[in-house]
């Protein structure tokens, strides 16, 4: 049956081709995302990453089930400062709260920060980099592209430390504020590549088929941007956590006794002549969830775009030359692609 | 050329009203500035209105924009609430020391970077190219300040404890022997180093991708057909075309290294405006606030400036006339 659809599929006058047929008889015929899992499957480093992360994720959540969350608050006066133990597996900090049930709280918090930041950035910036690319030229355009251009004219931390400052500082500012400054970058992102998409043949095709302004949007433009902003979205986690860290450090983001793992290490600096533990073990921590989201951040990029790969310096012939900036756009390939 | 630095200039100012406008929004309608005296009751209504036309915040919000960017304009920027010094001398003071520190760390930079990226784009397959990006990508995830400490821990602690010639953990320069060049360099050691890292990382690879690119161009094949390479091609061709791109990065980057610099101010005591700032944010000090946000957007529009004419500068293609 296959074989007599494909034979009168290639004879002239034959009846119109079977569609399951020609799936069939095409060979393997994967989706655009099967085969960007399979490149990401291959690829050492994106696995390396997803294991820590898994890891961290893993006993994080353990941890924070299996301890009471009144470990990570009791404050054991008699035990100030002491260095890692049986009883304290990574000592005890300035005012006697273990670390080590303290790391494991604070990596609740601080994981979640990040992820929530993130995730509320990149939708944020989604959207408006899909308006302002969909109507491009017009008013609404110039208008979220000048706000973008305002709030990135000034350092990252100087805004935050000031708006941290005006709103007072804790968890909800903390999380407002970061994800506040971190849309631009997805919205200039997702603006070029709607900009550039809206000239593809594809889109003008549908366009004269009459697609709506609203199914083109959701059918065409965004699936086809998914790619570059899922490299920019992973990346953003990474940030996130860096500068919850770096503000609670500051004492202008979460306030302790919530643990997190920046505020640990803002009483660390003082104690870091007679108790290095208070402030060794959440910078690894730190150190580690960024590295495994930045490895997962790579795999991705590779996995989409197979060649971005640094060649030897004689090239291949057809190649495509690596764009200078490290989060270019990812190829012209799509779902259908 | 001139022409066009005269147009980009007057492109960049309402970006300035616009940042202005924006934080004085911010400072003034997150929270009454007479707060502090409605609490406690021992301030009656009438010294309280009092108070309110005294500081001209009974006219309408429009019209204290006016005033404050009247003032603004004239280098009136207002006086601490915390030191009741003014707004500007404060920030003058100051700025010298977080420009000295950005310099340093922007020349080394340059320097480390330049030969790193450099190689990782002539051999990238070779073992110290893998490893010089290993270690780039550590530096990606760090966290700055925690380097710092780290850093400060052994260069001065420990090293000192092994009786080893110690760096200082902090400041400026030491008191004791006042304001000499060499120990403002050997306090400058240590912050440059931290701040350095990430942007070795960073500048290094930017170089790489942009040389690999430069690389492949057909007037290096020639040149190479012509007998010319090694270091000749390298600093004569491909060096030249190649860092232009770097350079105009460097450039866009250096306010962003503020906000690194706030952060690293504040492991090593560095006097400069980071500190500042993060002294006085806990302190609700607005006016200083207001004041460090413009001269930081400034100082960001300047160096965009100096970005776009260094882009315009170098490469002949881009015509004056398009902006």
């Amino acid at each position: 049956m296959k074989g007599t659809a494909a034979a009168s599929a290639h004879s002239p006058g034959g009846r119109a081709p079977d569609p399951s047929a020609i799936r069939q008889t095409s060979g393997a015929y994967q989706t655009w995302s099967a085969k960007t899992w399979r490149r990401f499957r291959h690829h050492a480093l994106g696995l390396l990453g997803l294991a820590m992360l898994a890891a961290i994720v893993a006993s994080v959540g353990i941890g924070t089930a299996v301890i009471p969350e009144r470990a990570a608050f009791f404050t054991d006066l008699g035990a100030l400062r002491q260095p890692p133990s049986f009883t304290h597996l990574m000592g005890t900090d300035e005012v006697g709260r273990d670390v080590a049930a303290r790391l494991l709280f604070a990596g609740q918090i601080s994981l979640t920060v990040g992820f929530l930041v993130a995730f509320m950035g990149v939708a944020v910036g989604t959207l408006a980099g899909v308006v302002a690319g969909y109507f491009g030229g017009h008013l609404i355009d110039t208008l979220i592209m000048r706000a973008a251009d305002v709030l990135l004219s000034i350092p990252q931390l100087v805004s935050l430390i000031c708006l941290a400052s005006l709103l007072g500082p804790g968890l909800r500012t903390t999380i407002l504020v970061i994800a506040g400054l971190s849309w631009m970058e997805i919205a200039r992102l997702v603006r070029a590549n709607v900009l550039r998409l809206r000239e593809t043949e594809f889109v003008h095709s549908a366009k004269a088929v009459g697609c709506s302004s609203g199914r083109l949007l959701l059918r065409h433009l965004i699936p086809n941007t998914l790619a570059p902003v899922t490299v920019a979205a992973t990346l953003t986690v990474g940030n996130a956590i860096l500068t919850e860290t770096a503000l609670s450090y500051l004492g202008l983001g979460i306030q302790p006794p919530t643990p997190s793992w920046g505020n640990m290490l803002f009483n660390a600096q003082i104690a870091i002549f007679e108790a290095p533990w208070i402030g060794l073990f959440p910078g690894i921590m730190i150190m580690v969830t960024v590295l495994a989201i930045n490895f997962i951040g790579e795999g991705i990029r590779d996995a989409i775009d197979p060649r971005r790969l640094v060649a030897p310096l004689g090239g291949w012939p057809g190649q495509v030359r690596p764009a200078l900036a490290d989060d270019s756009p990812a190829s012209t390939q799509g779902p259908y692609g | 050329m001139r022409r066009f630095i005269f147009r980009r200039t007057v492109q960049f100012v309402p970006l300035l009203f616009i940042i202005s406008l924006v934080g004085f929004a911010a400072v003034r309608f997150t929270g009454d500035p007479l707060a502090v005296y409605l609490q406690g009751g021992r301030v009656s209504p009438e010294v309280l209105a009092a108070l309110r036309a005294r500081f001209g915040l009974d006219r309408p919000p429009f019209l204290q924009y006016v005033y404050w960017l009247v003032a603004f304009v004239r280098g009136d920027w207002g006086v601490s609430f915390v030191t009741g010094q003014g707004v500007l001398a404060m920030i003058a003071q100051r700025l010298p020391n977080s420009l000295v520190l950005l310099a340093s760390v922007t020349v080394t930079t340059l320097v480390l970077a330049v030969p790193v990226g450099i190689y990782a784009a002539v051999r990238p397959q070779s073992r110290l190219a893998n490893v010089l990006d290993a270690v780039a990508f550590l530096a990606f995830a760090t966290p700055t300040f925690w380097l710092g400490i780290l850093l400060i821990l052994l260069f001065a602690v420990q090293f000192k404890a092994w009786h080893l010639p110690s760096l200082p953990a902090g400041g400026m320069f030491d008191t004791r022997t006042g304001l000499t060049l060499g120990d403002v360099l050997r306090h400058l050691i240590l912050p440059t180093t931290v701040l350095s890292v990430v942007g070795v990382a960073r500048y290094s690879r930017y170089l790489r991708a942009s040389l690999v690119e430069v690389l492949h161009e057909d007037y290096i094949r020639t040149a190479r057909a012509k007998g010319l390479d090694g270091r000749a091609l390298l600093i004569r061709h491909a060096m030249r075309n190649a860092a232009f791109p770097v350079i105009t990065l460097a450039l866009l980057d250096i306010p962003q290294l503020v906000s690194f610099a706030v952060v690293t101010e504040q492991v090593f005591s560095w006097p400069g405006v980071g500190q500042m700032l993060v002294q006085h944010a806990f302190r609700a000090d607005y006016p200083l606030l207001m004041g460090l946000l413009m001269a930081t957007a400034i100082l960001v529009i300047a160096f965009n400036l100096l970005a776009d004419i260094a882009y315009a500068f170098f490469d002949p293609r881009i015509t004056y006339e398009a902006g």
